[in-house]
């Protein structure tokens, strides 16, 4: 069973780099079908990290564009994934420094067929929820983000946000204080 | 963790991105870069054929533009035919 899964693994990432390889050289496709697959990995990020739809849409497409017109420069030393997350990464980062993104949550992220919206009781739970986290500094929600809801390890993290691991363990931690102090302050009930 | 922080983080929304049309922007950007960057190195090189030429009568040297003329003129036709045979490559 566990021999077949690594079979299935290996078949992957095998299939994975020669799609790479092959929208290196220009093949219109393969860059496609690899933006397509890594897409729902980008834009779960991307919402989460601004808790607007429609931020999160012009990042999107921005981190595509980007991604078209450095394909022939990305190194295999990393998944095709990561790459993405490093250049939505960025994108934001010029969208902050540009003043382009506000940073409130969006109450259409909490519509009632929203999966995240049937655990709560109320949308205002959901939104102050989001809003705690948004109150967060970029560098430390990403380092969160991408620890939690990712599962990367903290060596992938400090080359993605490019600082040392020992800041990024420190930026986890802080977040995650940050957020739970708030929650308490703010009379939400915090299950540990 | 904060139970309720993992469940909010569940959020996940309907956006609408054509990645077809995305790849064809990023081609044309590409090809703009290319045309620039050709438009640029020549620029740059007819400058430096006349800042060169410009020296050398400058120096005293302004019949060894000649002579280069001359060279260039003797070279054309065999640099059209070469380039008369790609071009039928190409279209075959």
């Amino acid at each position: 069973m566990i021999f077949n899964r690594l079979i299935v693994w290996e078949e992957k990432v095998l299939d994975e780099a020669s799609i790479i390889e092959e929208a290196k050289l220009g093949d219109r496709n393969a860059l496609n079908e690899l933006l397509t697959s890594n897409y729902n990995i980008v834009k779960g990020y991307i919402i989460k990290m601004t808790g607007n739809p429609d931020t999160a849409q012009d990042i999107i497409q921005e981190t595509m564009l980007r991604a078209c017109l450095k394909i022939s420069g990305f190194k295999p030393n990393a998944k095709f994934s990561t790459w993405l997350i490093v250049i939505a990464t960025n994108v934001y980062k010029d969208m902050l420094r540009k003043n382009k993104i506000m940073q409130r949550a969006d109450e259409r992220l909490f519509s009632e067929e929203n999966e995240a919206f049937k655990a709560f009781e109320s949308k205002e739970e959901c939104l102050e929820i989001m809003n705690i986290l948004l109150d967060v500094p970029y560098k430390k929600r990403a380092a969160f983000i991408l620890k939690h809801y990712y599962g990367y390890k903290h060596e992938e993290i400090a080359a993605i946000l490019k600082c040392p691991v020992g800041t990024v363990k420190s930026r986890i931690n802080s977040c995650i204080k940050y957020v739970n102090s708030e929650m308490e302050k703010r009379g939400l009930v915090v299950d540990e | 963790m904060n139970k309720k922080l993992d469940d909010v983080m569940k959020v996940d929304f309907d956006i609408d991105i054509n990645i077809p049309k995305i790849i064809l922007k990023a081609e044309e950007i590409k090809k703009k870069r290319k045309e620039k960057i050709q438009l640029i190195f020549f620029m740059a090189s007819s400058v430096l054929i006349l800042v060169a030429a410009f020296f050398a009568i400058f120096f005293g040297f302004g019949r060894v533009i000649l002579y280069i003329e001359f060279f260039f003129f003797a070279l054309y036709p065999f640099m059209l035919i070469l380039a008369a045979f790609k071009a039928k490559h190409r279209e075959a």
